[in-house]
């Protein structure tokens, strides 16, 4: 691991990385509150949000300091949690199944290839008739569209697994569980892995427009209730915070899926 | 030398040839008797297999060498029970393998070793290797590690056992998939260029 750490900062890629990350601040600071172009001057600058952002009496009443900000990142953050977790248990065994056993794929294909384009905004209605309350609501929202990217993608690994490898098996005497366990689920982690980092970014994408709708806590209903109250600044902040979870929770995804796949990480070392 | 012929439009024919090894095993004897296979009959009609006809006795190394297409691999996933044939009849010790009517199961008594290599990626060697006779039940996963170890020491690759295919050179993948089928004990070892990316050590 640090020696990891070592030959990332030996790299180029951190340097890159900052010097993007300052073209872009910069660019948005001279855009908003140094040159004040048209279009861009209503929107809050760099300056303003991050003075709001970490001030301990904050105009608007959002900082790091105000305990409302943490509430509302931890119900979002829980949200996600749950519809993620559920989306995962249940994605994942059937798109393993759908792609392991082709007459429960030809059952089950065209009814996910049919729901899977709706899109969110458009199930926020039944949502709303099917379950009591909002919470409940904004949870199934953020867990529908989980559960497709991660159906999706987990079907995709077992389809991409070279015929080759289940050939040894049967040659091997490997009974259908023993390919299950020993070929199929190791077989399509790559891909579930990349289907759990997409459907934490769509979780995240669903749950903002749900709290929006029908939220009373939440990251999407601060910037919501902020576009209203005219708390411009607010709006960034809750934008910033929520790309930095999303970034938090995408590399702990990434970091369990090589631990899982040492294989990979130390095939290519 | 056989009679085993081909197809698939190519005026060629796979040729066997065959060495006694030593000592003499009682089984692994190899019948196939006008074996010929069709691809898509009703379509293109491609023949790859034509009335092919070989004898392979039991401890007997046995090499098929013909051009690209002329059915060897055809033949070879016959007997694996990876295609159908046509017509004809396969036998193994006597007892029916495979006919136009009855495909041959998959199992560790006829291990392949495939062309392009198909150890696990995602198992050590020493995962790869003990698999066969544990999911078989025949061995312990304690007795399966130490008779991977021994015969994978014999081999030369000790040093890898705990490393993952990826990380070890084609050569190195080549002698680990020889090794993982001699722990099964087959009757049959049948190998897709079978010396293909082995590296000095191993010419004997």
């Amino acid at each position: 691991m640090l020696y990891r750490t070592k030959l990332w900062f030996a790299s180029p890629k951190p340097y890159l990385m900052v010097t993007g990350l300052l073209f872009f601040v910069a660019t948005w600071y001279l855009l908003t509150e140094y040159l004040k172009v048209p279009r861009f001057e209503k929107l809050p600058g760099p300056a303003i949000a991050v003075k709001e952002w970490l001030s301990r009496d904050p105009m608007y009443g959002t900082s790091i300091y105000t305990p409302e900000y943490y509430v509302h990142i931890w119900k979002s953050f829980f949200r996600v949690l749950q519809a993620f977790v559920l989306a995962t248990c249940l994605g994942v065994p059937l798109g393993l199944f759908m792609g392991w056993k082709k007459t429960f794929k030809d059952y089950t294909f065209p009814i996910l290839e049919t729901l899977r384009p709706i899109p969110m905004l458009a199930w926020v209605p039944l949502a709303i008739l099917m379950w009591p309350g909002r919470e409940l609501a904004i949870i199934y929202l953020t867990f529908l569209a989980a559960f497709f990217a991660t159906t999706l993608n987990t079907l995709l690994g077992v389809e991409s697994i070279d015929e080759v490898y289940f050939r040894a098996a049967r040659c091997l005497g490997f009974k259908p569980r023993h390919i299950f366990f020993r070929v199929v689920v190791p077989g399509a982690l790559p891909f579930i892995f990349t289907g759990l980092q997409i459907s934490m970014g769509v979780a995240w994408f669903s749950l903002v427009a749900g709290e929006m709708l029908a939220g009373e806590y939440g990251l999407g209903y601060l910037i919501w209730n902020s576009f209203i109250l005219i708390q411009y600044p607010v709006i960034v902040i809750a934008m910033i915070t929520l790309g930095f979870i999303g970034w938090a929770s995408s590399a702990a995804i990434r970091f369990v899926g090589s631990l899982l796949m040492e294989w990979k990480v130390r095939g290519v070392a | 030398m056989a009679d085993a012929r081909d197809g698939a439009g190519l005026d060629v024919k796979p040729t066997a040839c065959r060495v006694a090894t030593a000592g003499s095993p009682s089984s692994g004897k190899i019948s196939i008797r006008n074996v010929s296979k069709v691809y898509d009959p009703d379509g293109d009609n491609v023949k790859a297999l034509d009335d092919c006809s070989l004898e392979i006795g039991a401890g007997e190394f046995c090499v098929v060498v013909g051009p690209s297409g002329c059915g060897k691999t055809t033949l070879l996933n016959a007997i694996a029970g990876f295609h159908s044939i046509s017509s004809g009849e396969i036998y193994l010790d006597d007892q029916l393998l495979c006919s136009e009517k009855k495909i041959a199961e998959p199992g560790a008594d006829r291990i392949v070793v495939f062309q392009n290599g198909a150890l696990f990626p995602w198992s050590t060697v020493l995962d790869n290797v003990i698999s066969g006779p544990v999911v078989q039940g025949k061995m312990t996963p304690k007795e399966a590690k130490s008779a991977a170890m021994e015969l994978l020491c014999r081999f030369g690759l000790s040093g890898i056992a705990h490393n993952y295919p990826g990380q070890i050179s084609s050569g190195m993948r080549r002698r680990v998939e020889i090794a993982r089928a001699m722990m099964n004990d087959p009757k049959v070892l049948r190998t897709f260029q079978g010396f293909g990316c082995l590296d000095k050590e191993c010419d004997s």
